[in-house]
């Protein structure tokens, strides 16, 4: 006789599947659901024992993140310094600096707590794009400290600031000519730096290894912290080396009976030859566990939006900067799609600008068409200009999109001002277009470049309310209940696992989003103020850290933005 | 050389197909000295990369090393890398992609580092085509911002009307510089190496080559400089002379100095040479440069 059947039984289950959307109960064994309905459908199966503890609690199926970054288990380890609100993998909130005396401040009372005097005070996230052009000096470093090393990157990642310190250390202060030292109006040199050269060789000075540190076991366990706090139990990690370090440690990491989340790490294939990449790739997809799936690919094209680095098509920026970046010459690039896909191995191709997305979508109809790969699900990440042009190609030719719902949120007023101007701004990311279109699609943070929140990414797509308040492109606002397919099943299927997450069915891993209130039955505005408790993971409770009495993050003044609505 | 000397750095850029890979193999072919490279494995996919040689241990591959939307370290960790091998030199690929005045600002910051000279290739078939592209046009011109030396190269494959419109592009987007048009980037060694005095021994003639690109100008002479006026007169020499090295005598100063100039940026050390007198040996793209009088010695050359 074997154990009893456990059940748990909820206030409400949102199951996300067209069979038994709604129900009560799911029962679960070996980690997976066994029936789902209500408590007389599950005792079917045999002898059950109720649990429950979420009985007053709304169960979703755990979120999916299809892009996102584990590197967010690393950044916590500096300080964080943005403007907004954020809550930290450890559950506490961070940043909410208003105003440079506020970051300084934050660097003070960091600094007082530094017990070793010659170790360098690294920070993230400064987003000066909100202070009216006021702009940190090395001045107000200094008030930091003199004798300590201090680089504060900037959220951007086009920019540190340092303290005169780290100017002297890395021998800058006689430079002359050299265009990554920036000056004030009088000569002087600021403490601002850009370009790769004085910034790294800055990072070097101070010991700080920049943003490209290797992930270890201690980070991922970081990382399924900050998804257990977000409802998240799958999340993609779409930009990796994938040496044999980095398995071993995800393979440590995932071996684990308490790691949290089945994560799916991408090979970042520009850093490999085409050759080694694909059969790295391939070799790769026969590995892996229940908690870490392998064999993704990533292909970088071009650069950010924000950072004036994405390709774009004419007019380009409205601000007159030059095109963006690519990453390859796009001859190069058009090698590779067409060689990994030709290989079977699905793509993940990172298009912000829409030059690139259009150029990807040109690259793909012909890899595709010399190399036919069904079901392929190549999925363009961001395309955050795509017109209905683009999409409906894309439908004709089964591409799916990601679009990232939050830079609304973190950056629509900048691209309204600056990068796009008022009429492209309102159509970026353009959910509602590519549902019209029936764009297979989901939704992302790309943590750590914005939050891991999957409620956080719907609410952006559900109401695009910029950080000052604007509802930027109200045509493109998607119906809530999409949204959340977007952040669950619509993501599954983006990484090839819709057989086994993304929704509460039979057969699949008993992954729940444990929240306390639902989604479902909120207005489309407080989509945001539903709290995640928790998740499960594999039939297991897995607590958030977040104090059950803490505020929301990111800080957004609801008020204001009702009123400007 | 001794270990902590400071480092020459060249840096070879120019787009896809416009002869990198050529330039490099050329240059450590030819190289005595222990020359530390970085090639750019996964710009041109493979196939040049193959070309290069390797048998010193001092060839790195630089990886792309972005990550998404952020500001890649890119070839930092690479050119630090190469500082710890002790080279002679440091010759960089840029990627096909890549801005050559970028990647020559780390050369300007180290101090273990010098910048000896940033070449640009241009693909004389391809550049006026690969301007218009509107995937790949401004990419392509941003590459000559900052080259000392502009190589129009593939000259024996070019039409009469391509190398029309190549010269014409060039003009637009890299005016003032110096250019040089080659088959198979054949630069001269002395003009690309940058630790050696070969320039000084090597004999009187000019052009260097066959083909009129390059060419040796000469000074000596018993003048002495004041050092004031010949300094402004080195920050003002045109864009065409691209080497320029020897010994100067200054005003006031026991031994004749070291000169070495490279495409305006220039260094005068002392010298322990037992010699007198300026003697002087540059090479330019232009002929008959008036090194006399551009340097100020013009009443003592009559
Ligand atoms: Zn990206
Ligand atoms: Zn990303």
């Amino acid at each position: 006789m074997s154990d009893p059947i456990k059940v748990f039984k909820a206030k409400m289950i949102r199951t996300m599947a067209r069979n038994t959307p709604e129900a009560t109960h799911v029962a679960v064994r070996d980690g997976r659901i066994l029936a789902v309905g209500s408590e007389a459908d599950c005792a079917t199966w045999g002898d059950i024992v109720v649990d429950t503890r979420f009985e007053d609690k709304v169960l979703m199926p755990g979120f999916v993140e299809a892009h996102g970054h584990a590197m967010e288990g690393t950044v916590w380890n500096d300080l964080f310094l943005g403007y907004f609100k954020r809550t930290a993998p450890d559950g506490s909130i961070e940043g909410g600096l208003k105003d440079i005396e506020a970051v300084v401040a934050r660097l003070q009372a960091h600094e007082a707590t530094m017990t070793d005097p010659d170790a360098p005070l690294i920070a993230w996230g400064f987003d000066p794009i909100y202070f009216d052009g006021a702009r940190m000096s090395r001045e107000h470093l200094d008030r930091v400290s003199t004798t300590r090393p201090i680089l504060v990157t900037h959220a951007s990642f086009h920019l540190i600031n340092v303290n005169t310190l780290v100017l002297e250390r890395a021998d800058m202060l006689g430079q002359t000519n050299v265009e990554g030292i920036l000056r004030d109006a009088d000569g002087q040199i600021t403490g601002e730096l850009q370009e790769m050269a004085a910034m790294s060789m800055a990072a070097r000075a101070v010991g700080a290894t920049g943003a490209l540190r290797g992930i270890d076991a201690a980070n991922l366990r970081t990382f399924g912290k900050a998804a257990v706090n977000a409802g998240v139990t799958t999340s993609a990690d779409l930009h990796q080396s994938m040496t044999d370090e980095v398995v071993a440690a995800y393979q440590t990491a995932t071996a684990e009976a308490d790691f949290p989340v089945r994560m799916v790490p991408a090979l970042g294939a520009i850093q490999w030859s085409v050759k080694d990449g694909i059969e790295r790739a391939l070799a790769l997809k026969k590995q892996g566990n229940d908690k870490l799936h392998l064999g993704l690919v990533k292909i970088m094209t071009d650069g950010s939006i924000q950072g004036f680095t994405g390709r774009l098509k004419w007019p380009g920026y409205h601000n007159g900067a030059p095109n963006g970046l690519w990453n390859l010459p796009p001859a190069s690039l058009k090698e590779m799609v067409k060689a990994y896909s030709a290989a079977g191995l699905q793509m993940h191709l990172h298009v912000n600008g829409d030059q690139a997305s259009e150029f990807i979508i040109d690259v793909l109809t012909e890899a595709l068409t010399e190399h036919p790969f069904p079901d392929h699900r190549h999925t363009l990440q961001h395309c955050q200009m795509a017109d209905a042009a683009q999409f409906a190609k894309m439908k004709a030719l089964g591409i799916s999109a990601n679009l990232f719902a939050n830079h609304i949120f973190y950056w629509g007023e900048q691209h309204y001002a600056l990068t796009m101007g008022p009429d492209r701004a309102r159509r970026m990311d353009a959910c509602g277009t590519a549902l019209a279109h029936g764009v297979q699609m989901s939704i992302h943070s790309d943590v750590p470049v914005t939050p891991l929140n999957p409620l956080f990414t719907a609410w952006c797509a559900a109401n695009r309310i910029t950080s000052a308040g604007r509802v930027l492109g109200p045509q493109e606002c998607i119906p809530v209940e999409e949204a959340l397919k977007a952040v669950t099943s619509g993501a599954a299927y983006q990484l090839k696992l819709d057989h086994l997450v993304g929704t509460i069915e039979v057969g699949k891993f008993a992954d729940f989003a444990v929240l306390d209130s639902d989604p479902l039955s909120v207005d489309a505005i407080d989509l945001r103020k539903v709290k995640v408790l928790g998740t499960v993971l594999g039939g297991e409770w897995q607590p958030s850290n977040v104090p059950a009495d803490q505020g929301y993050a990111p800080d957004v003044m609801l008020p204001d933005v009702l009123e400007l609505a | 050389m001794t270990g902590g000397a400071i480092i020459p750095v060249t840096v070879i850029g120019g787009f896809l197909g416009s002869g990198k890979t050529t330039l490099v193999n050329r240059i450590l072919g030819a190289s005595r000295s222990r020359t530390a490279v970085l090639v750019n494995d996964f710009g041109e996919i493979n196939v040049d990369a193959a070309l290069i040689r390797s048998d010193d241990g001092l060839t790195m591959e630089l990886s792309g090393g972005c990550i998404c939307c952020s500001m890649a370290e890119g070839i930092g960790p690479a050119i630090f890398r190469a500082i710890e091998s002790n080279p002679d030199e440091i010759l960089i690929e840029a990627s096909g992609v890549g801005e050559p005045r970028r990647v020559a600002e780390f050369a300007l910051l180290d101090r273990r580092l010098k910048l000896d000279m940033v070449i640009t290739l241009a693909n004389a078939v391809e550049l006026s085509a690969q301007l218009d592209d509107p995937l790949i046009g401004d990419t392509v011109a941003r590459q000559f911002d900052g080259a000392d030396l502009v190589v129009l190269n593939h000259v024996d494959a070019a039409s009469p009307a391509q190398m029309a419109t190549a010269r014409a592009a060039l003009r637009r987007i890299a005016p003032g510089r110096a250019i040089a048009e080659t088959s198979r980037a054949e630069l001269p060694l002395e003009l690309l190496s940058a630790t050696t005095l070969s320039i000084l021994s090597a004999p009187q003639s000019a052009p260097i080559a066959h083909d009129e690109v390059f060419f040796r100008t000469r000074l000596e002479t018993h003048h002495s400089f004041e050092r004031t006026a010949f300094e402004a007169a080195l920050n003002a020499l045109p864009a065409t002379l691209l080497r320029l090295k020897g010994w100067v005598a200054i005003d006031g100063e026991p031994t004749v100095m070291l000169l070495q100039y490279v495409a305006g940026r220039w260094e005068l050390t002392a010298s322990d040479d037992p010699g007198s007198g300026t003697r002087l040996v540059g090479i330019a793209t232009a002929a008959d440069l008036p090194l006399a009088r551009l340097l100020g010695a013009e009443t003592v050359a009559l």
